[in-house]
């Protein structure tokens, strides 16, 4: 089999959608120039178009059904018609719908397809409603291409949600008003810098860069600390009395202009106080907390690989002493063959990185004598530490892109100073686009469960669903399906194996961080999903 | 699925649809942007998305998600890191149900001080217990609070507490209610209090005002495509282009008629549109701003401003309107490098853990002039800048690939 097939699958996925749903005239010499990789499957991009054509009839669809005006042909379906019935008199400002198709078929000139409409507004009762709902449709092209509706199908899978008030509200504009630095540079988000600073100082336009909570000042407010890309300054904000936040003094330490991927406010030296680290492409940055007045670098911590993603602590020996694991996605090694780059599963990631801690900040590069360099070749992104077995230590789980997710079980308890990679004994090796890992006992039954943020993508859920698409080679199919499937949360059984508890919960879109939370108070832990891969200037969208 | 520098390889026919994605996205298109964050909640162990009612389903580019009880009202608030402006948003909890909470910080005392890997369940009255673990990086570059909290639903009392120190041991807490408690190893709970926060804070004493100006920390010569007028010999040359329709061109124009800046000399090019009547030298204009950036293609802003050294090197590009003074800062400091380079180079000040700045190739801005078919510009400047440029080991493949591209253009 030619390995170059992935990259034109990769291309299936996400490029042939992109091409049909220009707008903008901007891009047509671009387009042009390209369409040696459109032709070769036009099947998928005739599909694609129809599919951008079926969205935009239905969004036009949805704007009726929440603008009460239902449409003749469906005047006698209840169910519709109920639905409209719930937004009449809604305002109209409030109003919002959205449609994806996310699975299409074709026979002949009938074109079929299921997708997801979400609509919300504030209705007369002044409560938020939003509607979730699934449909089939089916459509029929005459000659000239032109689409006909021949049946729009019953809601499916219904979700409603009605609330006196939004759970949360921004507060952002508050806590922030009187910081200054706050206007002059956090207003302004990574595509107004990328054209101000120059690449070479460690900034681009797909790198990212997280956020740590931790007490600096010793007051028992968290602080929080936000890393950025190269060429701009790391900020430290402290918790006011009156929860508005203040950048901490120039003279405190913080403002790294490294590109710095994340941090952690921890407690290295096991003094009371927060100390701080950052994973930056010039290794750990290691940050002693100074009287709870300002941070005295206490070294750098040399990694292999400049592409640094996830930062975690943990005691995994259980010695007193914290221990720092860094992920890498890209790696510095390239394939002898630089065409075999699998999509799905690719082994030229950056090596991950274990530090045990020796006290008195001292650290151990110890990867290697703790059995973690065994196929440690992934696009890591995420990685969380969690007792899953409940043996009394600490287990690593990774979150890759590109191919399977790692499971390392710490067996430190019983005397073992290595770790065992079991993702696919336990069933949770989740092969997809990882990017966040999180662990909670979310069904209260004692055992921990994990959920991993992935891509969620209709086009590729489209694409890996025609029959078009790899005829051949039904396993590769099977893996692109998973690729475009979405987020996973596992359930973890009495015997210590995993089973992915289903369909409810991996719609999150391009989900980023992806955790547990009771964010209702009611005890039980629910998800929030962050997403969104890239809002560029033009409007245009891939 | 971070997309860029993925490293994935050309596929057939050497095309490389990798890397066709990343330039798109250089040129300013979305992918996959504007979508809503998703909220599920957890209904007894069953999961339903109820992202219309939380508020919580904004459109940014959201990437960490942090955890913390910042107003210590019993129920979590949420940070959310942005890849779009603003880069922070902050999310005050405001449920409905009168649900109450209880928060609990940890400190070890046999263990690690962070009590890091602590498990704490909790149970009331005849319900299910609930686990927290004490972690320090979770979710996609994030860190939440250390502070672990539990939600109650109406429960008032708590039955049990029990927590597994990093150390195995256990200790158990009976009978608390809901509030803020710090529990040290060992000890009895005591109420969390926070207490004035004695960080001397006032004014920052640096003003942190952002100059819409990138003073490059590289110096690229350009003595190929402009002329330096005699009388401007000894000084810094300031290539400023203006626009009609441009309300600041014409102000910084007007300013400029009454006190002409100082300590450069000012060139002024003004064209109707930014449709320059010389199409070849507006592509040279575009290819000289986007040179230094990793996006592309992107609106040149008006005025743009080049400050050029006495070398004929560019130093320094200004959009909009310009800062007297920061010009003639910018002009004192034109010589300057090393660290003090690479501090003027940057908006905001800081501290770089790295030591020093990788180094550029000045081949790199011919590659640039190839890659959008110049060749006679190309041409022109490998025979002005012969002398750095064959130092390069990578000099000879790049004539090679001129040569190629010429012959190319001949054939038709």
């Amino acid at each position: 089999m030619c390995f170059q097939l992935p990259v034109l699958l990769l291309a299936a996925l996400f490029f042939f959608s992109a091409c049909n749903k220009k707008q903008g005239t901007d891009f047509d010499s671009h387009e042009s120039k390209v369409t040696t990789v459109q032709c070769t499957t036009p099947t998928i991009k005739e599909s694609e178009q129809l599919a951008a054509q079926i969205e935009s009839e239905l969004i036009l669809f949805a704007q009726q059904i929440i603008s009460g005006a239902l449409p003749d042909s469906l005047s006698d379906n209840k169910e519709w018609s109920q639905f409209s019935n719930r937004f009449i008199n809604s305002s109209e400002q409030s109003r919002n719908v959205k449609a994806s198709v996310f699975e299409i078929r074709h026979e002949g000139n009938i074109v079929q397809t299921v997708a997801r409409i979400e609509m919300k507004a504030r209705l007369k009762n002044q409560n938020y409603f939003g509607l979730i709902t699934q449909l089939k449709s089916s459509w029929s092209k005459n000659e000239d291409e032109q689409l006909k509706v021949l049946e729009i199908g019953d809601p499916e899978q219904t979700v409603l949600n009605e609330s006196p008030v939004l759970w949360f509200s921004d507060e952002t504009d508050r806590l922030t008003a009187k910081e200054p630095t706050f206007t002059e540079h956090l207003s302004r988000g990574l595509d107004f810098w990328l054209k101000r600073i120059e690449s070479i100082h460690g900034i681009d336009a797909f790198i990212n860069n997280g956020m740590a909570l931790g007490d600096f000042d010793g007051d028992g407010r968290d602080d929080i600390y936000v890393c950025q890309p190269g060429g701009l300054p790391n900020r430290l904000f402290l918790h006011q009395a009156d929860n508005t936040i203040l950048e901490a003094p120039k003279k405190t330490g913080a403002n790294y202009l490294d590109h710095t991927s994340s941090a952690l406010f921890i407690d290295i030296d096991n003094d009371g106080d927060q100390d701080l680290t950052l994973a930056t492409p010039a290794g750990i940055v290691l940050l002693e907390n100074d009287e709870h007045q300002s941070f005295i670098e206490r070294g750098i911590l040399q990694t292999d690989e400049v592409d640094c993603h996830s930062l975690s602590a943990t005691d995994f020996d259980m010695d007193g002493n914290l221990d720092l694991l860094i992920t890498f996605a890209l790696g510095s090694r390239s394939l002898d063959d630089d065409s075999s780059f699998r999509f799905d599963d690719a082994r030229d990631g950056g090596s991950n990185q274990l530090f045990r801690g020796d006290g008195e900040w001292s650290f151990s590069e110890v990867t290697a004598l703790c059995g973690l360099s065994e196929a440690n070749d992934r696009h890591s992104l995420a990685a969380s530490w969690h007792d899953y077995d409940l043996d009394g230590d600490p287990d690593l789980y990774i979150a890759n892109d590109y191919g399977q997710n790692q499971l390392y079980r710490n067996d430190a308890r019983d005397g073992s100073r290595f770790f065992s990679e079991i993702a696919n004994e336990i069933g949770i090796e989740d092969r997809g686009a990882g990017m966040s890992v999180s662990w909670a006992d979310y069904n209260r039954d004692g055992l921990p469960d994990l959920y991993v943020g992935n891509m969620y993508s209709n086009a590729g859920k489209r694409i890996t669903g025609l029959s078009e698409f790899m005829p051949k080679n039904k396993e590769l199919t099977k893996h692109y399906r998973r690729f475009a499937k979405g987020n996973t949360l596992f359930k973890q059984e009495k015997n210590g194996g995993f089973i992915d508890s289903g369909s409810a919960t991996t719609m999150g879109r391009w989900a980023w961080s992806s955790v547990f939370a009771d964010l209702n108070n009611d005890g039980w832990e629910d998800l929030i999903v962050a997403n969104g891969y890239i809002s560029g200037p033009r409007p245009d969208d891939l | 699925m971070p997309l860029g520098n993925s490293g994935i390889g050309p596929g057939l026919d050497g095309s490389d649809p990798a890397r066709q994605l990343q330039e798109y996205v250089r040129r300013g298109a979305s992918f996959s942007g504007s979508e809503a964050h998703v909220v599920f909640n957890n209904e007894k162990g069953s999961f339903k998305n109820v992202s219309s009612i939380t508020g919580l389903d904004s459109k940014d580019d959201g990437r960490s998600v942090c955890f913390t009880d910042w107003d210590l009202d019993g129920d979590l608030d949420i940070w959310i890191s942005n890849r779009n402006g603003p880069q922070i948003r902050f999310f005050q909890n405001s449920n409905p149900s009168d649900g109450h909470g209880i928060n609990i910080h940890l400190s070890g005392k046999s263990c690690n001080r962070d009590a890091i890997g602590a498990r704490v369940i909790l149970k009331v009255r005849d319900n299910l217990p609930q686990t927290r673990t004490v972690t320090a990086g979770s979710g996609f570059l994030a860190q939440s609070s250390k502070t672990l909290h539990f939600g109650l639903a109406k429960e008032d009392v708590i039955e049990e507490i029990k927590i597994l120190w990093p150390n195995n041991k256990a200790q158990i807490i009976s009978n608390i209610v809901p509030g803020n408690y710090h529990i040290e190893q060992g000890s009895d709970p005591v109420e969390f209090k926070v207490r004035s926060n004695e960080i001397e804070k006032g004014p920052n004493p640096f003003q942190e005002t952002f100059n819409d100006r990138t003073f490059l920390s590289q110096r690229l010569p350009l003595a190929a495509f402009f002329g330096r007028p005699p009388e401007a010999k000894d000084k810094p040359l300031l290539i400023c282009l203006t626009v009609e329709d441009c309300k600041i061109c014409a102000v910084q124009k007007k300013e400029w008629e009454v006190s002409p800046p100082t300590g450069v000399h000012l060139q002024l090019i003004s064209e109707p549109t930014l449709a320059l009547s010389d199409p070849e030298k507006l592509q040279l204009i575009q290819l000289i701003y986007d040179h230094f950036f990793d996006v592309s293609e992107r609106e040149i802003p008006t005025p743009i401003s080049f400050l050029i050294d006495k070398k004929n090197r560019l130093c320094a590009i200004y959009r909009g309107h310009i800062d007297q003074n920061l010009l003639l800062e910018d002009c004192i400091n034109i010589n300057i490098n090393g660290s003090q380079l690479r501090s003027r180079s940057v908006p905001f000040i800081g501290i770089w853990a790295s030591k020093q700045i990788s180094s550029v190739r000045p081949l790199d801005f011919v590659e640039d002039l190839l890659d959008a078919d110049l060749l006679d510009l190309a041409a022109n400047y490998i025979n002005k800048e012969i002398n750095s440029l064959k130092e390069d080991e990578l000099f000879p493949m790049l004539l090679k690939r001129l040569e190629a591209l010429k012959s190319d253009r001949a054939t038709p």
